[in-house]
């Protein structure tokens, strides 16, 4: 039999003959572990989620939004508006794209027996190409609709279940802020509306030039482009920048990318994740003073037998390495065990929440249980090494 | 074997005390030879023992085994010659608990550099058996007497073939009669094997099974 195999066998022996104290010191690993490989997995969820969320409402999309969005300070905030006129430079610049532009208002919108509010959207009738939102019901505004600005809508599932119950809203009217609207369709249900997302099924999709009379205003908010093919996105991020900067300020607007955004949102949840990990990692920490506090215990109580181990031969590097092993299978047995609890935790979770245990955390979660078992163990198996054999062997 | 050049040996139990266990010991054991070391308690005797067994470290002066300097050895290298040049038999038996019969008498062979061999197997098994114990092999050290305890440990010394056996008070915890037995045994195995031992005793009968009686009074050798 190797060392190495004595150490191990021996460190699980003492273990096992003292279940009761194995299971509570690394009960701290367990929690620490567990949370952090709990709260990772939580993060590399978010990221999923925001991504699915996104891709569903359109791939290689371009948004020109107010403000500056990307940097160091990001904001939507103080932006400008853009025109009628922007709309039109911008249509005939990329005439291979999509050009769609987007008002927005938060509006009340009513029936006479009930009152829901709720986000408005004005656009063309590309908005719903672009976004992938197919209809379930009813038609989408028309190209004539839209030039004369007429009083008609398409909602989302959403608050059409809110405002109509099981009937089918199609050809019913509803009052947007004292204005009579036709309801001519109703959008497929997306999802989200949870993190990330926007909740497009509260939506209700009215044309640009309606919007207007509600807004007073006759501007956009924003515009999405949708490029021929993604190849095309830094041609049109370019062009599209060059034509807005003729009119505005670099810091009055953004031209970004649908990934860009993705980015900057995925960024700020990673930031919120990290803090979270990190103040996780603090119970790893108390649970590492444990493991020590523990160590010293037994090695206080083993005295006379390392006292003997040394007199027939072990070194003090036998000594050592025997501590320092049966600490590290106290913590690799803390990990390994909230391995599995984050595991069974998450498939709980998944029915709710795409979280996710990548290798990285399950990696992370070994080998900070290992580390954690070395730096922790190291102090009290220097004791035990250092004793002078004829005290160790002489204490009762 | 064992050459012992001015040993002297002080403990300092508090800030203004100083004692003076050992005073100026030169002693030399020859190979093959068995010595007592016969002295009251608080004599120095055992202090001498641990010193020639390199577990504790003298004050001053030299310790020679096989014409080696201990005092230029580091730790490996010392705990290297007492896994294979020095056997150990306490007063108090010293078998760990929680390890068989078998695992005891095997753990020098453990630390040894090529750790448990099979013919390490076989000649605890050899050596368990010739000392009437081998069907305690998988037994612990509690569910045996004394007398049973003792001889596992002197198989224990025996397992990595060292040339010294070091006896401290060996039947200190006997009775009489099992005594007895024991040192025939440790008699047999010096004249059997040529083994080299140092007994530590207070007894003048145990001390009589050696060939050389050295008297150790007050830290010091008197003959």
């Amino acid at each position: 039999m190797t060392k190495l195999g004595l150490y191990f066998t021996e460190g699980i022996n003492d273990l096992l003959k003292n279940k009761g104290r194995t299971f509570l010191t690394s009960l701290g690993i367990i929690i620490g572990v567990y949370s952090v490989v709990l709260l990772l997995s939580f993060g590399e969820g978010l990221k999923l989620y925001i991504n699915q969320q996104f891709e569903s409402l359109g791939t290689n999309l371009i948004y020109i939004l107010p403000g500056k969005i990307s940097g160091s300070s990001p904001s939507l905030l103080g932006g400008k508006k853009f025109t009628f006129s922007d709309y039109r430079k911008l249509r005939s610049l990329l005439n291979n794209s999509q050009v769609v532009p987007v008002t927005t208002k938060n509006v009340s919108i009513e029936t006479p027996s009930k009152s829901e509010s709720t986000s408005l959207m004005g656009s063309t009738v590309d908005f719903f190409g672009t976004r992938n939102l197919t209809l379930t019901e009813g038609r989408y505004f028309s190209r004539s609709d839209e030039a004369s600005g007429r009083k008609v809508a398409v909602i989302g599932p959403k608050i059409a279940e809110k405002l109509f119950g099981n009937q089918n809203p199609v050809r019913k009217s509803v009052k947007i802020q004292g204005l009579r609207f036709l309801i001519i369709g109703v959008t497929e249900p997306k999802g989200g509306g949870g993190l990330g997302g926007p909740d497009i099924d509260n939506y209700v999709f009215i044309p640009y030039k309606t919007a207007w009379i509600l807004t007073n205003d006759k501007s956009f908010l924003s515009f999405y482009i949708e490029p021929p093919d993604k190849e095309s996105i830094p041609v049109v991020v370019e062009k599209a920048t060059r034509l807005l900067l003729e009119k505005y300020k670099v810091d009055d607007f953004s031209v970004t990318t649908q990934d860009e955004l993705i980015a900057t949102i995925s960024g700020i949840f990673t930031v919120v994740n990290s803090v979270l990990v990190g103040i996780a990692a603090i119970s790893l920490l108390v649970g590492g003073i444990g493991i020590t506090n523990i160590m010293f215990v037994t090695v206080s109580e083993r005295t006379k037998e390392i006292g003997i181990r040394r007199a027939i031969g072990a070194q003090e590097n036998n000594i050592l390495l025997q501590f320092v092993t049966q600490s590290i299978l106290l913590t690799t047995l803390g990990g390994t065990l909230a391995l599995l609890l984050a595991f069974l935790t998450n498939l709980v979770i998944n029915r709710f929440f795409p979280a996710t245990i990548t290798p990285i955390g399950m990696i992370l979660a070994f080998g900070v249980s290992f580390v954690i078992g070395v730096v922790f163990g190291v102090l009290p198996a220097r004791k035990a090494a250092k004793m002078t054999p004829v005290t160790a062997i002489r204490y009762e | 074997m064992i050459r012992l050049d001015k040993i002297t040996k002080n403990y300092q139990p508090s800030k203004d005390v100083v004692v003076q266990a050992l005073k100026n010991i030169s002693i030399t054991i020859n190979s093959g030879e068995f010595v007592a070391l016969l002295g009251n308690s608080g004599s120095g005797k055992s202090t001498l023992l641990y010193i020639i067994g390199l577990l504790e470290k003298a004050t001053s002066g030299s310790i020679f085994i096989k014409d080696k300097n201990i005092s230029e050895l580091n730790d490996a290298q010392i705990s290297r010659i007492r896994n294979k040049t020095i056997g150990f038999v306490f007063q108090q038996f010293n078998l760990i608990t929680k390890l068989t019969v078998l695992e005891n008498v095997l753990l020098p062979a453990a630390y040894s550099a090529y750790g448990i061999q099979k013919e390490n197997k076989d000649y605890a098994r050899y050596l368990l058996e010739t000392f009437g114990i081998l069907e305690k092999g998988n037994s612990f050290p509690n569910q045996l007497s004394g007398g049973q305890q003792q001889r596992v440990a002197i198989a224990r010394a025996l397992i990595n073939k060292p040339e010294v056996i070091i006896a401290d008070e060996p039947t200190g915890n006997l009775d009489s009669k099992t005594g007895i037995q024991i040192m025939d045994l440790i008699k047999e195995i010096h004249l059997k094997e040529k083994k080299t031992i140092v007994l530590v005793t207070h007894d003048e009968h145990i001390a009589r099974y050696a060939k050389r009686i050295v008297r150790i009074v007050d830290g010091g050798i008197t003959t």
